[in-house]
């Protein structure tokens, strides 16, 4: 048994019929927070669910704790999930709900219903506790979802889309929270399709694509690690009329553009191109004063990693 | 959101990845089942229109008009009970009780909440079956009861006490089957029906020992075993056909007196005990395959 919250799967493939939703997918995940990350049909929702214990892995093994989740209900003591989808009971009071799925935890009423208005104040539904999630706003429903995540204190903790629907201001009151939750050392685990949710709460990324993992790591060591990918670059210089010539047959060179501060060009090998222009301006061709990759965001690197 | 109020870290103890203890867990399941099973609109109108088909049947029984009620109403209502209520209306009460208790959670996806708890799946399983027989027995309890109470005739207390266990026997037995099969279809109620209208229906209508593999067989066994002496005494055909005077064989009655002669025959059904226990063994075995495949089975629970 793993005392530190962890997540590991090794070699984990999990198909439905000819669909493959994780291919060989091999990625551990320890305290802190970490952003899971790529398009609808990437395999993000499986493989939270394979960590969750709901689907069992084809091959391979998932371990949260040190333990299988599957059909495995002690780990699950360890463990908050919220989910993608909206489930709740459409005829019960939220704090009822949420004091129920609390006593699941094995704690008397009392206690439960203590936690459960507890964190349904933590996420601004106090004032709704007593009404049910069937009139609730997306964001509202978010909210619930994450409270009923946290009454048991759990130290891993799986956030599956889980800032759909909010508003701005609940977008960043959740995303601090969630930061909070990393600090505090538990291992949580956050999907999302959209960067810059995930950006805002994660700084280590795990790029799915296909029900493989593309990259991992920060945003920065994925995108060193694609060299062969094309990046943008801004060559800040005088001279841009005199240097276009120059660089246009270097190999990897895709399209260069003239901006009023000097050249944007597109290269499958930027290093090469760093390189070149390094020397033309050592032997006094040209007059370079910065050479910046423009494109090192999140949205460029996943966008590089999924196409 | 307000971080202030953060739950305050566990304790150790309970931070521990032991499986819990069987069935733990299984009192706030069947509670919570109970509450949604017991929900008042819904189960004051299922009540209402259980009560109301009870009372059909049970008029149906004592119009005058009936060729059937003009001759021995007592026969007539013994068989309206034995034929349609156990085998079709008795059956609708576990259908609607007990068969959506799991399968309404995976359908809902409520089930994500119960598989990331500390409780098993079995005992989530056995917990909501468990909370849907009890307002089944309710509801077939005074589905029973209408129609004895509109038959008109002065129902003897045994056939008044004898319908709870003949509606518990049927939630039990057939709810459990239900359930079954609602784990392994994914329109479990449809599955339900087709097997209470074609397979069952099929079964009675065969001969011998084919109509034992019907379940509602071994309810009405039951119900035989607990009221027919009642019905005999007071049938007229029943005293015709054991009348050594030769009236079983007077014109235009042979087969209502042959129904006669089959009812007193209770060799051709179970006993009380062994419709009991057949049906605790059947249910058992149903539940349990049930629990076998609840664990196996993956629950992707997608929109």
């Amino acid at each position: 048994m793993s005392e530190t919250p962890s997540i590991a799967l090794t070699n984990v493939s999990k198909w439905y019929g000819e669909v493959m939703g994780l291919n060989d997918v091999s990625v551990e995940f320890g305290p802190g927070v970490s952003g899971l990350l790529g398009p609808n049909g990437a395999g993000k929702s499986t493989m939270l669910k394979v960590i969750t214990g709901m689907l069992r892995p084809n091959l391979g093994t998932a371990l949260v704790c040190g333990r299988k989740p599957f059909d495995n209900p002690g780990v699950m003591r360890r463990v908050g999930l919220v989910p993608e989808q909206d489930a709740f009971y459409p005829h019960a009071a939220i704090l009822d709900v949420i004091t129920y799925l609390t006593r699941l935890q094995g704690y008397d009423k009392a206690e439960s219903r203590r936690r459960a208005m507890n964190n349904l104040e933590r996420v601004g539904l106090g004032h709704v506790m007593d009404r049910s999630a069937a009139g609730f706003s997306k964001g509202m429903r978010q909210r619930a979802k994450l409270a009923q995540a946290l009454a048991h204190d759990p130290d891993v903790l799986v956030l599956d889309e889980p800032l759909n629907g909010l508003d701005p201001t609940g977008r960043r009151e959740y995303a601090a929270l969630i930061r909070a939750l990393g600090d505090e050392g538990k291992c949580v685990l956050v999907s999302s399709h959209i960067l810059h949710e995930v950006a805002l709460v994660a700084r280590r990324l795990v790029v799915l694509h296909n029900g493989r993992v593309l990259a991992e790591g920060t945003a920065r060591e994925i995108r060193e690690d694609l060299s062969e990918y094309p990046l943008t670059v801004h060559v800040q210089t005088q001279d841009g009329e005199a240097l276009a010539p120059l660089i246009v047959s270097l190999e990897g060179v895709g399209r260069i553009e003239h901006a009023p501060t000097g050249l944007i060009v597109r290269t499958t090998q930027p290093n090469r191109l760093f390189d070149e222009i390094g020397a033309m301006a050592a032997e006094g061709k040209v007059t370079v004063e910065a050479l910046d990759p423009v494109d090192e965001d999140l949205e460029a690197v996943f966008r590089y990693l999924t196409q | 959101m307000n971080p202030e109020l953060a739950t305050p870290a566990d304790d150790p103890k309970r931070l521990s990845v032991k499986n819990p203890p069987p069935l733990k867990g299984f009192a706030p399941v069947f509670t919570w089942g109970s509450r949604l099973a017991f929900r008042p609109r819904r189960f004051l109108l299922i009540a209402a229109v259980a009560v109301g088909l009870g009372a059909l049947v049970g008029i149906s029984g004592v119009d005058e008009r009936s060729p059937f009620a003009q001759k021995d109403k007592w026969f007539y209502l013994w068989e309206l009970l034995d034929k349609q209520t156990l085998q079709y209306l008795l059956p609708l009460c576990a259908l609607l009780f007990v068969t959506p208790g799991f399968s309404n959670e995976v359908s809902q996806r409520t089930l994500v909440y119960h598989l990331v708890r500390p409780v098993s799946r079995s005992t989530v399983f056995l917990a909501r079956f468990a909370s849907g027989v009890l307002p089944a027995v309710l509801v077939g309890t005074l589905l029973l009861w209408s129609v004895l109470w509109t038959s008109g005739l002065s129902v003897p207390t045994t056939v008044w006490m004898a319908v709870p266990a003949v509606a518990a026997l049927s939630a039990l037995l057939l709810g459990s089957l239900y359930y079954m099969l609602a784990s392994i279809f994914r329109k479990g109620m449809i599955a339900a029906l087709v097997y209470t209208f074609v397979i069952e229906t099929m079964f009675i209508a065969a001969r011998g020992s084919v109509q034992t593999l019907s379940m509602s067989y071994h309810v009405r066994s039951l119900y035989r075993a607990l009221v027919n002496d009642e019905f005999a005494e007071r049938s007229r055909y029943v005293a015709d056909a054991i009348d050594p005077d030769g009236l079983l064989f007077r014109p235009g009655v042979e087969n209502l007196a042959e129904a006669a002669v089959t009812m007193l025959q209770k060799p051709t059904y179970s006993s009380g005990p062994t419709a009991v226990i057949t049906a605790i063994v059947l249910s058992a075995a149903f539940l349990a395959y049930g629990v076998w495949r609840t664990k196996r089975r993956d629950f992707p629970l997608k929109d």
